[in-house]
């Protein structure tokens, strides 16, 4: 007996060092990109909505545009853009050869096609209607054919097979950045009906692309095997072979980056010493467009179901004791910044002062810094009526009635945990009791959308590098982007010219007086644009981070030696 | 036997209904919202949101739902998704497999091992070997899965460089690699989860085994085998192991469902695209259909192995009569 179980122990480790001893050669022609894929998603650009969409879309199926590093929309799909001088209409040129890899050429048919089926009744019908980057609703039209009115977008023309023209409600600076949405192939989904098209093959694994690669290889959770096309119309890729592997736990991706199992991959700030002293593996960084911020809860919930500008005028007056400029002001005192970017993001990010920032032209002048200010935060909520009890560990009001206890809430996460815990400290430290509640992703919007928090941290999120993006977040009757129901139609007029003016200096001076109005009033706290990071093999040359995370928009350029 | 095979099939359906019942209940006391979970802020409206809740049925009596969702099961339709529209039947196709196998090796593994330890330390009680046998299963008993998995990582991946860190396969294998190259290759993915999923179970067989074992070990029958003259290797296999190895074949039946619920853990550690990882998926998404369907999955299999433990026992155990 014990001679048989022996037997088996030395068989067993033998074989053990032999498959440990004997890992099978790896191919050197290929790039593996390790992609985060904690939420669930399907294949299609579409529905692109997380990181692994964008690192994989622009590869086989761009749209019009797409972004370069510092987040300023290229063009990507298209050869040309002829923008007209009341800013209305953009006219798009397809490149003359440009063919899908099946060899049917590429036209604006498809283009108008993919638009249409972004916004068809239908795909809006379902429980998770289309959420591919880039907002529709700008171009004229949409909201005619997306409630049945028209047979198609009017505000769309196919001028001939290589050129269309999209019309815009109003004029937007922004619509480039907008045009990014992935151009599906007309001939392989024309005929679908829309309302079945979710379960077409296609959906699944778009094996007909128009990008410089094809997928020829799709394990849902698992991976994405493109190979360069042969056929390609425009500058082909370098790299034959590129992978993209899924990854559902960040510390597995970080650990298959040590282990050289993967060439590329994004990497949290908090991670970044871990790799710097890793021989063959090269840190990239760069200042990033994540918005780092604290809402304050300052409307009722049933503004966001019926919004209208009175109504959003008369609820907005915020959870007392908050809806005081100067208690919000005082709070904004009481945070320091610098230490939460040490502590949250290693010390690697950016102090914003408003959701306006990013682009080198911006004028800042005139802004608070809210620097770390116990005292003055003290001396302001004594303004606002409030001043520390006895003991010092409560603010009470002149009739002996304590401040209430803040609910903090945000998605579960060690961050905001953190976040949590120094907000707890800062502002127990001027007498403010907070509660932390953290929620899981599907209850996270439920919860902001009811009542009871008073601080939220936002769910990440970047914004592009136009300044003018961060007006969802403020603009009156927004909808959801807007849940904590701020509004000051002053900032709306503004963030409106903005967008509709390409002078930079005059935007400029537009924004520098918008960005003071979100400084002084505080909808949010502002805290920080986290760095944002990458580990790259050294066998990888070319390697330029974006800013806003889109991990391979200079893939091709990318060379292995 | 057949009517109590029979019988016992039958019983099965209200267990059945039962957990589909309690995880219903659970399922809608959770909060969230499933279709807030992605719900895009820039351009979903509210009213948009609203129809397809009705469209959904989300809105409807509990009762109502519940019903309308076993009505479709009847009808071998386990419905779709809400987050991603799948249908999750496919879904749970898909990784099915995925968990077969590393449940499967984890349960051939650790009863090799557990069986194999138990009767290495009853046979030698009290010596050393014993005692770092008896620590050992401790530490496999109390240790969690996600810690040694990580552990194992840190150890054999990352320090000794033994074994890939995650993932089922080499992605980047030369197309023309033969078929025993990929499966020598998967193997080795296969190393580090099945360990981690299979630590706490041969400790436990380890420890069945063993004083399993001890029992028969007293056992006059033992030493009417010795004194006919038979060798002490016979005497273990032919005499003391089969008829100490009888509670522990419905145990290992019984552990069957502990390793699906291990895979939930190991799948996400190893980034094995299985069920364990769809299931966690679903429940922080909250996304109904596809928590209901992986639990009446999960059920099913969990009722089956208690099936087959006391079939096995039936059918090993002469003097178990079912009538």
């Amino acid at each position: 007996m014990l001679r048989v179980l022996k037997r088996i122990f030395y068989t067993t480790l033998m074989a053990t060092l032999v498959f440990a001893a004997a890992p099978i050669s790896a191919r050197e022609d290929t790039v593996v990109i390790g992609a985060p894929t904690t939420t669930a998603f399907r294949n299609n650009p579409l529905w692109a909505t997380s990181s692994a969409d964008f690192y994989v879309f622009p590869l086989i199926l761009p749209g019009l545009t797409w972004f370069d590093d510092q987040m300023n929309p290229v063009l990507a799909l298209a050869e040309d853009v002829a923008i007209s001088d009341d800013g209305l209409t953009y006219t798009f040129t397809l490149p003359e050869n440009a063919t899908w890899s099946d060899g049917e050429p590429i036209t604006a048919a498809d283009v108008k096609f993919t638009w249409e089926l972004k916004s068809h009744p239908a795909l809006l019908a379902l429980p998770q209607p289309p959420a591919g980057r880039g907002d529709i609703t700008l171009v004229a039209g949409v909201e005619a054919y997306s409630s049945g009115q028209a047979d198609e977008i009017s505000g769309i023309q196919v001028i001939d097979d290589r050129t269309v023209s999209f019309t815009l409600n109003a004029p937007n600076f922004l619509f480039l950045g907008n045009a990014t949405l992935g151009i599906l192939p007309k001939h392989i989904l024309g005929d679908v009906d829309p309302a079945e098209i979710v379960n077409h093959p296609y959906m699944e694994m778009p094996n007909v692309t128009s990008g410089p690669y094809m997928l020829t290889e799709y394990e849902r959770d698992n991976f994405w095997r493109l190979e360069a096309r042969a056929d390609y119309w425009g500058k082909p890729a370098n790299i034959t072979h590129v992978i993209v592997r899924a990854f559902a736990d960040n510390q597995a991706q970080m650990a298959a980056m040590e282990a050289g199992e993967i060439d590329v991959t994004a990497v949290p700030v908090a991670e970044v010493e871990r790799f710097e002293n890793l021989d063959g593996v090269n840190v990239v960084s760069r200042s990033g467009l994540g918005y780092y911020v604290l809402h304050f809860n300052l409307s009722a919930p049933r503004v966001v179901e019926n919004c209208s500008a009175e109504t959003a005028a008369e609820a907005y007056t915020g959870r007392a004791p908050l809806d005081d400029v100067r208690v919000r002001q005082a709070i904004s005192f009481a945070i320091d910044r610098e230490e939460i970017i040490d502590v949250i993001a290693n010390g690697q990010g950016t102090r914003i002062f408003s959701s306006i920032f990013g682009p080198d032209w911006l004028d800042n002048s005139g802004l608070e810094a809210y620097d770390y200010d116990r005292e003055r935060a003290l001396e302001l909520l004594a303004e606002a009526g409030w001043t520390l009890n006895e003991k010092g560990d409560r603010l009470v009001n002149d009739n002996g009635e304590p401040f209430r206890q803040l609910v903090y809430v945000a998605q579960a996460g060690q961050e905001s945990f953190d976040l949590g815990i120094l907000v707890q400290d800062y502002l127990g430290a001027v007498g403010i009791p907070v509660e932390i509640r953290l929620t899981t992703s599907s209850n996270f919007l439920p919860t902001v959308f009811g009542e009871e928090w008073d601080l939220a941290r936002n769910v990440g999120g970047t914004l592009g590098r136009d300044p003018s993006e961060s007006a969802r977040f403020y603009r009156t009757c927004a909808g959801w982007a807007n849940a904590i129901g701020y509004s000051n139609p002053a900032w709306d007029e503004l963030m409106s010219r903005g967008a509709a003016t390409t002078d930079l200096t005059e935007r400029a001076a537009i924004y520098n007086e918008a960005s003071r109005i979100l400084n002084t009033e505080l909808p949010s706290l502002f805290l920080m644009a986290p760095n944002v990071a990458w580990a790259v093999s050294d066998r990888i040359q070319g390697f330029t981070g974006s800013a806003g995370g889109y991990i391979t928009w200079n893939l091709t350029s990318w060379m292995i030696g | 036997m057949l009517v109590y095979l029979l019988r016992r099939l039958l019983m099965a359906i209200p267990a059945l209904l039962g957990i589909t019942v309690g995880t219903f209940l659970l399922i809608s006391a959770a909060p969230g919202d499933p279709l807030l979970a992605y719900a895009s802020i820039d351009s979903t409206d509210h009213s948009q949101l609203e129809r397809a809740r009705a469209n959904l049925g989300l809105d409807d009596p509990l009762p109502v739902q519940y019903f309308r969702w076993l009505g479709n099961i009847v009808q071998g339709n386990l419905g779709r998704s809400l987050v991603t529209q799948r249908s999750v039947a496919g879904e749970i196709a898909t990784s099915f497999g995925v968990t077969v196998r590393l449940t499967a090796a984890a349960l051939v593994l650790s009863s090799l091992v557990g069986v194999g330890v138990g009767v290495l330390s009853a046979v030698r009680q009290y010596s050393l070997l014993d005692y770092a046998f008896t620590l050992l299963s401790f530490l496999g008993l109390s240790v969690p899965g996600f810690f040694l998995g990580l552990v194992l990582v840190a150890v054999f991946a990352l320090q000794f460089e033994l074994f890939p860190t995650s993932g089922m396969s080499t992605l980047t294998l030369p197309p023309d690699a033969s078929v025993w190259d990929r499966f020598w290759d998967s193997t080795r993915y296969l190393v580090l989860p099945v360990i981690t999923l299979s630590a706490p179970n041969a400790a436990s067989l380890a420890r069945f085994t063993r004083s399993s074992m001890l029992d028969v070990l007293n056992q006059p029958y033992r030493t009417t085998a010795r004194a006919k003259g038979l060798r002490e290797r016979r005497v273990l296999w032919r005499h003391l192991l089969p008829n100490a190895i009888l509670p522990v074949i419905t145990i290992v039946a019984l552990r069957l469902p502990h390793l699906f619920g291990g895979s939930v853990v190991v799948e996400t550690i190893f980034n094995f695209p299985g069920m364990g990882m769809l299931g966690v998926r679903a429940a922080i998404d909250k996304d109904y259909p596809m928590i209901m369907g992986i639990t009446l999955i999960f059920s099913v299999l969990l009722l089956v192995s208690n099936f087959i433990a006391d079939v096995l026992y039936a059918a090993f155990d002469p003097r178990v009569r079912y009538d």
